[in-house]
């Protein structure tokens, strides 16, 4: 969060430390008072997040019956794992779809003059603003058989692609209504490079791309990760999104969990599915923070 | 999902039963504990003077054309106060009925609640206020009297067809004779495995019990050329858009979208559906309730009520006076080719069914 936060402070980027390297906290200050001022968003966050949270994981392992029947029934079925599958899969395209777009993105916003840099920043941020649903919509007037697109290449006598009710349309969507959380953790950490390294890399004979490849890139990767992160954990749980551009063939974990449980009015497998879905997020994280320790360790050893 | 949100109104009133429930039963204990202090109603109230009924209905201009024309005048004239509430809430009039004291006194429901399975949270009707003769047949029930036909029909682009007029429902699923999408109810007992049994060959007399694999076999045939509705806004935007050359739609978004679109209405097989008049168990004015549905039923409102919605009078006398150009497309004037939804058969089969519809979903 404080990646993505820093480049909306007013210091500025340059105040903004790399995320990467966590400030020495005791430098801050007296005792441990400070951290009474958490507590009543801490007391929200137990009240109306972890309370229902812990309920609805009880409810999976006690409604209908105690017992472990309605895990039983969502890997009993291969639909159901499918399910699982493709909002993994679904998750990572977004997130490799947003960093192939964000990194070059991102980079420019470090090298434009700082009236340029407001704009791009705006620009990515203008959607953002606007809401969830709106978005959507707008994408589906954009992409649906008889829409803007489609009339587009009806004009040079391309029949209708079929771009809602598919992946690639709730992937549209997604990337685009993701991107700022890829795009404002790279900035914030790009800004913070010190650019004299890729003199520096050049005057010892590299070429701009090697420098680019070699220093910059390997320097920017808490960035990477960081924005990796928050966009695929935000969406495994997208909901608005694949349920309008999506086709109910190619359902969402999300979308199932609303069915079972606005539809059939089974908490339980709700609950079930909420539990697998918060193991296996837990599990890449979990994956993800080794890795990123591992290679950071490497990386030290290697200097 | 379970619920027939067949006025356009939300379909996941579901989720609110939970909490429905709770309130119920909050409210239960409120009420109690005013009647141990000694609160007593007049449980006479046959004479009708200064009576307070309740009546809930699905909300919208639905409501807003059943107070106009069925119990505004009837409160005006018999000197009865009528509160309106709303929507109608399966999960609410239970929680009700269970407390003894209910608030609600005439409810619309859909076809998911109401017959002799929810005997033990509704009054009979009294037939012998209700002039059961002179409703339509069929439609005066144990529990509920209909308050207005409804149905699902196939509605078509007819600048789509070159010219042609697809019969329901076997030309629904002929990919070959006409190309392109179709629209559909998302949901399990609004008609879809029937319509697949249908086109099929099924006779309407053998639908029940529902053969769930030869319909979801049939409904496979069509599937990527089908887009799912769950709102009949989305039903209505679909046909109009062009995006579906036809579809499986409630009457009442046909008849809007064929106001803006070449969209023609199949009336040689469609499905029933419909809403009704029950009353609460123990409400406390059940005498006046009934009077009321018997004025609700009679020729004068029903007829009067299809100025502003395009659904059919249950009365048979009111048959005579709709207005000749809101006739074509009443469900009433189309009876004999209507196909009757078993509503308890889905009462009993719905939940499994549903689980079975889902998954095919996924697949």
């Amino acid at each position: 969060m404080a990646a993505l936060l820093s480049p909306l402070s007013p210091s500025g980027p340059a105040a903004a430390a790399a995320p990467g390297e966590k400030g020495a906290g005791s430098r801050r200050g007296t005792r441990n008072w400070p951290f009474l001022l958490i507590v009543p968003a801490l007391l929200v966050l137990l009240a109306v997040f972890a309370y229902p949270v812990a309920q609805t994981f009880v409810s999976a392992f006690t409604t209908p019956t105690p017992g472990t029947g309605n895990f039983a029934w969502f890997f009993g079925s291969p639909a159901n794992v499918a399910v699982l599958t493709r909002t993994f899969s679904t998750a990572l395209w977004a997130t490799v779809i947003c960093l192939c777009l964000a990194y070059p993105y991102a980079y420019l916003m470090t090298v434009a003059s700082p009236r340029a840099r407001a704009a791009l920043l705006l620009i990515v941020m203008l959607p953002f603003w606007t809401s969830l649903m709106v978005r959507t919509f707008a994408w589906l007037v954009l992409l649906q058989d008889t829409g803007v697109v489609n009339g587009f290449l009806g004009l040079f006598g391309l029949g209708p692609v079929s771009l809602v009710r598919t992946q690639a349309g709730v992937l549209i969507g997604m990337v685009q209504i993701l991107m700022p959380f890829m795009v404002l953790p790279l900035y914030s950490v790009m800004s913070g490079i010190d650019r004299r390294l890729l003199t520096a890399a050049e005057s010892l004979g590299a070429r701009p791309l090697v420098a680019l490849l070699r220093v910059f890139v390997p320097l920017s990767l808490p960035g990477v990760a960081a924005g990796a992160t928050m966009v695929f954990i935000t969406s495994l749980g997208f909901y608005v999104t694949p349920a309008l551009l999506g086709s109910p063939g190619e359902a969402l974990i999300s979308q199932f969990m609303y069915t079972q449980v606005s539809g059939m009015l089974m908490w339980g497998r709700g609950g079930a599915m909420a539990v697998v879905l918060f193991a296996a997020t837990l599990l890449l994280i979990g994956l993800l923070g080794l890795a990123m320790r591992a290679g950071r360790r490497s990386r030290a050893s290697a200097r | 999902m379970t619920d027939t949100g067949a006025h356009g109104m939300l379909s996941r009133r579901t989720l609110l039963i939970r909490s429905g429930q709770g309130l119920g039963l909050l409210a239960a204990s409120g009420v109690l504990s005013a009647c141990g202090g000694g609160f007593s109603a007049s449980s006479s109230s046959g004479g009708g003077g200064g009576t307070t009924l309740t009546v809930v209905s699905f909300g919208g201009d639905y409501q807003k054309a059943q107070a106009k024309t069925m119990w505004a005048p009837y409160a005006a004239k018999n000197g009865i106060t009528v509160k309106e509430d709303g929507p109608t809430d399966n999960a609410k009039i239970k929680a009700q009925a269970e407390s003894g004291n209910p608030s609600w006194d005439i409810v619309v429901v859909g076809n998911d609640f109401g017959s002799e399975a929810d005997a033990q949270w509704l009054e009979p009707i009294d037939y012998s206020v209700v002039d059961k003769s002179s409703i339509v047949d069929g439609y005066a029930q144990t529990y509920r009297v209909a308050a207005d036909i409804e149905g699902t029909v196939l509605a078509y682009r007819s600048d789509k067809t070159g010219g042609a007029a697809p019969t329901p429902w076997a030309d629904f699923f002929d990919l070959k004779k006409y190309p392109g999408k179709r629209t559909a109810w998302k949901s399990v007992g609004g008609g879809i495995f029937e319509i697949a049994l249908l086109a099929d060959g099924v006779a309407p007399a053998d639908l029940y019990p529902i053969d769930v694999d030869r319909a979801l076999k049939k409904l496979s045939t069509i599937k990527d050329q089908l887009i799912w509705w769950e709102t009949g806004a989305q039903a209505q935007q679909y046909l109009e858009s062009g995006e579906a050359v036809m579809g499986m739609v409630w009457i009442a978004r046909a008849v809007l979208s064929a106001a803006n679109a070449p969209i023609t209405i199949a009336w040689d097989s469609w499905l029933s559906q419909e809403a009704y008049w029950v009353v609460v168990k123990g409400s406390r004015n059940k005498a006046e309730a009934m009077k009321l549905i018997a004025h609700m039923t009679s020729a004068g409102p029903t007829a009067e009520f299809t100025k502003y919605q395009p659904y059919g009078p249950v009365s048979k006398a009111a048959q005579d006076q709709v207005d000749p150009s809101a006739k074509e497309n009443l469900p009433t004037t189309h009876l004999d080719t209507q196909v009757k939804v078993d509503d308890e058969w889905w009462g009993k089969n719905r939940d499994s069914v549903n689980d079975r519809f889902q998954q095919w979903l996924l697949s």
